[in-house]
């Protein structure tokens, strides 16, 4: 039975992703870490330059003498702060490298976890878990060796030095540096839990945040707004509750271990007196000693210091891991983009069905089989399934039972990469980034297109007009001020499927915001994009579907009617022909144009 | 903005409660003053070793005793301390928050670019301002500890106290030189974090167009730049704040070297003891705490003079004491429950004719917005604004309901002006349906009725044509949705929109284009039940016939101006 608190697979897999961040940056750590044994012998030095002052004065020494001790004593600390500031550049820079090695590499893996898990996960949650957590991280890795590798030198050359002065005093400082550390050890982790709870509620409280920001009119234009500050206290409220919990435990540990090695400091100036009562060492020695106990607490401090960055970055290596164990739902299968012919292709939907939650259906036993070339349009009414037949074929999900099949490929046969390359999906939902308008065409530059191309390709996506009123043409920015309305989103959402050439086009209600007119005059434009390439083009106004040549009707997760469409809009008792006709009487001054 | 007034705005937090702060001011300035009597303690002890007497075994034991007491000092008052710290957290944000959600003017515009952007302003802006009351904490309990010790320091020997004072002189100037340009740095990589969390928020809202594009490798690499450019500013910004950090832990060495130095003549002559040397090496360290805590106070401060006016530009007047403006906080016991009652419209608040005269705005930048529109909507009407894209038809819905700005033109209800839409076309007077309603991460309950009691939430669900929707959801109104309401389809969030629209009982509902994602026969039922049930005035946005049909007067916009209009 699983311990509550104790989940050794996730620690050990945490403990082997900062490992292997860490991996490609050994060279620079191994020359940060000879940086530092130099640094820590000086400082080792000072408290051994110091006692040796005060016996050689209690034994008489000249000023000449003392100030050669002196000047020495200076010039070691000047060395020991100056090459410490070395190791820190040195360390950032190396954390700077790691973390945004592994910032890269969460964020590749969350773009390829499938859109269920993107629900669960809002853009608020990504920020925390690929920056905040990271940078937690990063904290530390700039931290390790400075902190923890530095003080563990430094501890170890205290021990070895006090055993040279005397093995007695050896031993007691080693006793309490072990037993000092076995302390935060032991207590370290349950603190490593309360941290983990802390950062949690963290993440929800701004990705709550996140959410209300961006819907600010949908609240304030519908008096949500007191709402919206009453989640805002209850999540801080369980952040107080929590951090303070966190704080018991983590600031308990640190005390804890800080008693430890305030009893060895004692120890080692009782060991000391009564070995200089006895004549085995000197006063210095004991102020040596001394000076060693008390500079065993510094390393404590920063490495307490360091013990709280350790915790943030174990919890957030955890979480980092964890998002990284998730396997994405849609796995690549072993075919690449070599085992689909050039142009359009051909779609089969064989005996396919499909259930969001595993208990309803949204697809049932689906056959639809499109010759490559073929337009088919989809109607049916809202929720019975035409959105899921889109998502299969793009694998945005995967089908339950039977396949799906493009140029007679299943589509779980092929890369993800390589499926999507020719099958283009324009939904709804226009997402556009607050990047050029170059960027948003060419989605960061994965497809390529000359500056001209672009252009031409917005004039034939009837935006000439719009892109003629942009004061810094394809490099200016979207969102904020060079707002788009939502129709000319939706265009630029066209042109961007355009460009990438796709044998298969998904239009899932692309135009349902265009007004008739628009999409009258986007007409040639859509026809251009869907020429010569196999379309399923799904919509609710018919007279989008004017042009296809195919009409499936899908209801509740069937496919309730497939034909031609003229054949199908003739046939007396069919579905699409009572639909035609229902349209017809309300949408009377469209029909007549069409 | 001088640090002076920073430090005022800052200080604002702590007096939300004082008691808390006093207790970790005064809890911190004894953890950090008890070294000052225990290395008192040990100078006894050295100099009675070297004069051959008894060892001193009692004050041993009050050494022991004072650390004891130290760390268990420390436990409660860190406790406390976060406590401390989770308010001053709170106090910004929530009224930041409650400025943003019920300020007059446009608020949207305030917030800076991209979602994620706003987010590191509430996270790491206002956790700037934090740290300067932290800061001052830790600077009090050094400044008295290290004027303890150089007072100790001077009864002994005033040259020695003068020797420690220079270096640490010297470094606290560095440290203060450093300042000013820490504050550069510091912005600069401030906006390189913003740049990369807005990215990430960015690609991750719209992921789906990502992975339909197979764009993930052109997104790695846009990423990759963003951060090698955070890289760079932040490494400046991070060891510049070291030097300062680290002048201290280095100064008390330099210090106690010095000291050594001074006292090379004195000690030969036997005037100063073995305990004395002790006494001067733990008490440089002490005192050349001083420049770390100075340099980081300054740092802290200039950085939080940076946030503080970023945070500032988030209220409709730029104000930097509005921050900081006491409030509730609610941390012990959590906030009271919302007590949000049904208001239906009573008196003025009753619609009876909203006019709308010579609506100008112009978006800045494009240029583009709409000019010199007329409208009006009467008690009982439903008025339909229908025109090309990027007519202006959503300008003109959102300017109406003051969400964006107008730089000319008249709004009157009732007859009477408004001055600021936005907080007066709101329930019970009006709701609004914007053309993609944004719901929450929440049961679908709740981000429907945010707030609202929920009698009729049911009814206002079945008015929208979500009841058989809901039937096929596993836990029906308490289903909890995805961010945006992703797992439900564009119609589901429509009407879900539509339904919290309703459940506000407006006097006027606005809608923008529901016929997006519905289907003719979902948009023509749902229309049906919506005026059987009594919401009869209506401003809608749509190009559908049947909608068309029935309204009682259609406004046509083209270019951002009123193309024809029937006459009301």
């Amino acid at each position: 039975m699983a311990v509550p608190g104790a989940d050794p697979p996730a620690s050990r897999r945490a403990a082997r992703l900062l490992a292997a961040t860490l991996k490609p940056e050994a060279r620079g750590l191994a020359g940060i870490i000879a940086v530092l044994v130099v640094a820590m012998v000086l400082r080792l030095a000072l408290p051994v330059l110091l006692g040796r002052f005060a016996d050689d004065a209690l034994a008489g020494a000249g000023v000449d003498h003392l100030t050669r001790i002196a000047v020495a004593y200076t010039l070691a600390a000047l060395a020991c702060n100056g090459l410490d500031l070395v190791v820190v550049w040195r360390s950032a820079h190396v954390s700077w490298r790691a973390g945004n090695r592994l910032r890269e590499q969460l964020a590749a893996h969350a773009l390829r976890l499938e859109q269920a898990w993107h629900g669960r996960h809002s853009p608020g949650q990504l920020i925390e878990r690929i920056d905040g957590d990271v940078e937690a991280m990063g904290r530390f890795f700039a931290g390790i060796a400075v902190h923890l590798v530095g003080n563990f030198i430094l501890v170890l050359g205290m021990v070895v030095v006090a055993a040279i002065i005397d093995p007695i005093t050896g031993l007691v400082l080693a006793v309490t540096a072990v037993a000092g550390t076995a302390v935060m050890i032991r207590l370290r982790m349950s603190a490593v839990a309360a941290r983990e709870a802390e950062r949690e509620i963290n993440a929800q409280l701004y990705g709550d945040l996140e959410e209300r920001l961006g819907g600010l009119e949908d609240i304030r234009a519908n008096g949500g707004g007191e709402y919206a500050v009453h989640r805002l206290h209850g999540h801080s409220a369980r952040w107080w509750q929590a951090a303070r919990f966190a704080s018991l435990r983590g600031d308990g540990a640190h005390a804890m271990a800080a008693l430890v090695f305030g009893l060895g400091t004692a120890g080692t100036l009782v060991t000391g007196i009564l070995l200089q009562q006895r004549g085995l060492i000197t006063v210095g020695a004991v102020l040596t000693l001394y000076r060693y106990a008390d500079m065993l607490r510094m390393p404590l401090e920063r490495i307490a210091e360091q013990l709280k960055e350790f915790q943030k970055a174990m919890a957030g290596a955890r979480r980092a891991s964890t998002m990284l164990a998730t396997e994405p739902a849609i796995a690549d299968g072993p075919l690449d983009g070599s085992a689909l012919a050039p142009g359009a292709l051909a779609v089969d939907f064989e005996a396919v069905s499909f259930s969001y939650d595993g208990r309803t259906h949204a697809l049932r036993d689906v056959d639809l089989h499109l010759a490559a070339g073929t337009h088919l349009g989809v109607v049916g009414r809202t929720g019975s399934g035409k959105t899921t037949l889109g998502r299969l074929l793009a694998r945005f999900r995967d089908a339950g039972d039977g396949s799906v099949r493009i140029g007679g490929v299943d589509v779980r046969d092929l890369t993800v990469a390589a499926l999507r390359s020719r099958v283009a999906v324009v939904t709804q939902d226009v997402e556009l980034f607050r990047a050029s308008v170059r960027d948003n065409l060419t989605l960061f530059g994965a497809r390529e297109a000359s500056d001209a191309e672009l252009a031409d390709l917005l004039d034939r996506m009837s935006l000439g007009g719009w892109f003629a009123s942009l004061p810094d043409g394809l490099d200016t920015r979207l969102g904020g001020e060079h707002g788009l309305s939502a129709g000319e989103g939706q265009l630029l959402a066209f042109a961007r499927a355009l460009l990438a050439d796709p044998a298969v086009v998904v239009l899932d209600e692309a135009s349902s915001r265009l007004d008739p007119l628009t999409e009258e005059r986007i007409g040639d434009a859509t026809q251009a994009l869907l020429a010569g390439r196999t379309a399923l083009v799904i919509a609710h106004r018919l007279d989008t579907l004017a042009r296809v040549d195919e009409i499936a009707v899908v209801d509740a997760g069937r496919i309730a009617e497939h034909g031609p469409r003229a054949e199908l809009a003739r046939r007396r008792h069919g579905r699409y022909a009572r639909l035609v006709r229902a349209a017809r009487l309300e949408d009377e001054p469209e029909e007549a144009t069409a | 903005m001088s640090p002076g007034a920073t430090i005022r705005v800052a200080f604002r937090l702590a007096r939300q409660e004082p008691t808390a702060y006093l207790t970790c001011l005064f809890g911190f300035v004894m953890f950090f003053s008890v070294p000052v009597l225990s290395g008192k303690a040990v100078k006894v002890i050295l100099d009675s070793l070297a004069s051959g007497a008894s060892a001193p075994w009692g004050l041993l034991a009050v050494l022991v005793g004072l650390e004891a007491a130290r760390w268990s000092l420390l436990v409660v008052v860190a406790v406390q301390w976060h406590g401390c710290w989770v308010g001053w957290h709170t106090v910004p944000r929530v009224n930041l928050l409650r400025s943003l959600v019920s300020d007059p003017g446009p608020a949207t515009g305030r917030l800076p670019g991209a979602p994620g952007e706003a987010v590191s302003r509430f996270r790491d802006d206002v956790q700037d301002l934090s740290m300067v009351l932290d800061v001052v904490i830790d600077l009090s309990a050094s400044v008295l500890a290290g004027a303890v010790a150089l007072w100790v320091l001077l009864t002994i020997d005033a040259q020695v106290a003068v020797a420690v004072l220079v270096p640490v002189v010297i470094a606290t100037v560095g440290c203060i030189w450093l300042g000013p340009r820490l504050r550069v740095w510091r912005r600069d990589a401030r906006e390189a974090t913003g740049r990369v969390t807005g990215f990430i928020g960015d690609v991750f809202g719209a992921v789906l167009a990502v992975q339909a594009g197979g764009a993930e490798p052109a997104v790695g690499r846009s990423f990759g730049q963003l951060n090698a450019a955070r890289a760079r500013v932040s490494l400046r910004d991070q060891v510049g704040s070291e030097v300062v950090r680290s002048l201290g832990y280095g100064t008390g060495e330099v210090a106690a070297g010095v000291a050594l130095l001074v006292v090379a003549s004195s000690f030969a002559g036997g005037e100063l003891s073995v305990g004395d040397l002790g006494l001067f090496a733990a008490y440089a360290s002490l005192i050349a705490d001083l420049p770390k805590w100075v340099g980081r106070y300054l740092v802290y401060l200039r950085q939080a003079d940076v946030s503080v006016d970023r945070l500032a530009a988030l209220l409709p007047v730029p104000d930097r004491a509005g921050v900081t403006a006491a409030t509730l906080t609610h941390l012990r016991h959590g906030p009271p429950a919302l007590a949000v009652r049904h208001r239906t419209a009573a008196g003025d608040e009753r619609l009876e004719e909203l006019r709308v005269e010579g609506l100008t705005v112009t978006h800045p930048g494009s240029g583009r917005g709409i000019e010199d529109v007329d409208l009006v909507v009467r008690r009982g009407e439903l008025v339909v604004v229908t025109g090309p894209v990027g007519a202006g038809k959503t300008t003109l819905v959102r300017a109406v309901l003051g969400l964006v700005g107008r730089d000319a033109g008249t709004i009157g209800w009732n007859g009477t002006a408004v001055d600021d839409p936005s907080t007066v076309l709101v329930p019970p007077r009006a709701a609004y349906l914007p053309q993609v309603p944004r719901l929450f991460s929440e049961p679908l309950a709740a981000t429907v009725l945010m707030g609202v009691p929920g009698d009729d939430l049911d009814e206002m669900l079945w008015l929208t044509c979500m009841d058989e929707d809901l039937a096929r959801m596993p836990d029906g109104v308490a289903t909890v949705i995805g961010p945006k309401g992703l797992r439900l389809s564009g119609g589901q969030v429509q009407r879900a929109g539509a339904a919290r629209a309703l459940v506000r009982r407006p006097e006027l509902l606005v809608v923008d284009d529901l016929s997006s994602a519905l289907d003719a026969d979902t948009e023509a039922r749902v229309w049906d039940r919506v005026a059987a049930r009594g919401f009869e005035t209506a401003l809608l946005v749509s190009h559908r016939p049947h909608v068309l049909e029935r309204a009682d007067r259609v406004v046509v916009l083209d270019g951002g101006r009123v193309v024809s209009a029937t006459p009301g």
